[in-house]
């Protein structure tokens, strides 16, 4: 296969956006119910974390729902409290919903480049910030 | 090998043929397969896999139609419950829609037969005589847990017709954390619509949904292995790997998918704390 190092000439895949547009929507549907919903009230407040129930510490998705509520509702300050990590993703979500958008549009933004060295880093960054988010929901628990 | 990209016009080395993306711009592309025998390369191909296996013929349901439907459906629920490793290796990656489809049909008709089963097993007349056989509290409040388990019929109505919907979106839920820690440990090779694939057919268990007491439990982690199967056949990750990003979700999504039992055991528990 290919033994001279001749270069082949690669295809451009089918980049039909579906996946991207059904997982767009269904943020959006997300922000919105959680915004929508009354969290702190019958019956939602039975909702209880088992994970928190067991042990008493948060489970790594502690305080997403209010996050998504918060960034909702445009109060960005409530959602960092609630989950520093869930309000990136709520924020980030529709910031690719708006990507997803463009691109129907015809507008195609440049993809960021990241080489093997810095996908690493970024790699240990992404788990040192799990592990960051955790303990601060985890210390507003205890308070 | 080397490839070129056909958007930024970079040349790459890889090892494989097939969907992936540009490492210089990220941009989906095909490398056609050189070998003999290899697959041509035109974008409705079927692809090869992470072992190098060419053209992988498509599970059943990829081709129900000229299987048929229920026959198709029904044989891909019964190899993926006991001959997995046969049907991931027939994954044809590209069909998302397919996949979608079979995860989000065999979850939604068996939770929808799951909730009627249980309103027709746990009529509140039942309920009371169960919880009165029980040492409750004083203090218990048994017609909240009641309304609670056994809504009004139009929520009832409302909370089946949304059942899709919930089904679509914990589906591409637990698709995305568990391509995100594929992506995190560096062992999802052939991008999300691959991890997309192994998790809609590691829906199949659900049919056991329906099962009084213990089908839920029983196809939760049923879901999770075959889920950790299609992604080592799949992305050909290790079986560490494999194991981690099936786990790590459930870890992560901790709230979102212990499900109703859990809903219902807090709800039963702050009732009788009140």
């Amino acid at each position: 296969m290919n033994p001279e190092g001749e270069v082949i000439e690669a295809l451009p895949a089918p980049s039909l956006p579906g996946n991207a547009l059904t997982i767009s929507v269904l943020h959006l549907l997300a922000l919105a119910i959680a915004g929508l919903l009354p969290l702190d009230a019958p019956p939602l407040s039975f909702l209880a974390c088992p994970f928190r129930a067991a042990t008493g510490l948060p489970c790594l998705g502690c305080g997403c729902l209010h996050a998504f509520a918060a960034v909702a509702h445009l109060d960005l300050g409530a959602a960092f409290v609630a989950n520093p990590l869930g309000s990136l993703v709520a924020i980030g979500g529709a910031g690719f919903a708006l990507r997803t958008a463009l691109r129907l549009c015809g507008v195609h933004l440049a993809t960021p480049r990241m080489g093997p060295a810095r996908a690493r880093f970024a790699r240990i960054a992404i788990a040192v910030a799990v592990l960051a988010n955790w303990c601060f929901v985890a210390s507003r628990v205890a308070r | 090998m080397l490839a070129r990209c056909p958007s930024c016009r970079n040349t790459f080395s890889t090892d494989l043929p097939g969907r992936q993306n540009c490492p210089v711009c990220g941009k989906p592309l095909l490398v056609p397969d050189q070998r003999p025998g290899g697959a041509a390369g035109p974008p409705d191909a079927p692809t090869t896999d992470v072992a190098g296996h060419p053209s992988p013929p498509g599970t059943p349901w990829e081709r129900r139609s000229e299987l048929g439907f229920p026959k198709a459906w029904a044989s891909t629920v019964a190899q993926a419950l006991f001959e997995p490793s046969r049907l991931f290796a027939a994954v044809r990656i590209e069909r998302t829609a397919a996949h979608v489809g079979f995860a989000v049909l065999t979850g939604t008709a068996f939770s929808i037969c799951n909730q009627l089963l249980a309103r027709a097993l746990y009529s509140p007349a039942r309920m009371r005589r169960m919880l009165a056989t029980a040492a409750i509290p004083p203090a218990f409040d048994v017609e909240t847990v009641i309304r609670f388990v056994h809504p009004r019929p139009a929520i009832f109505l409302a909370l089946l017709a949304a059942t899709p919907l919930v089904m679509l979106a914990g589906f591409y839920l637990n698709a995305l954390v568990t391509h995100g820690f594929g992506l995190l440990i560096g062992q999802a090779r052939r991008g999300f619509p691959a991890t997309l694939a192994a998790c809609a057919y590691a829906y199949a268990p659900l049919v056991l949904l329906p099962v009084p007491a213990c089908g839920s439990a029983i196809a939760i982690v049923w879901l999770a292995v075959l889920t950790g199967i299609g992604l080592k056949h799949v992305h050909g990750m290790g079986t560490a790997g494999a194991a981690a990003s099936v786990l790590v979700p459930y870890l992560v999504l901790c709230c979102a998918s212990c499900g109703l039992g859990f809903v219902l055991f807090g709800a039963m528990m702050r009732a009788i704390l009140q």
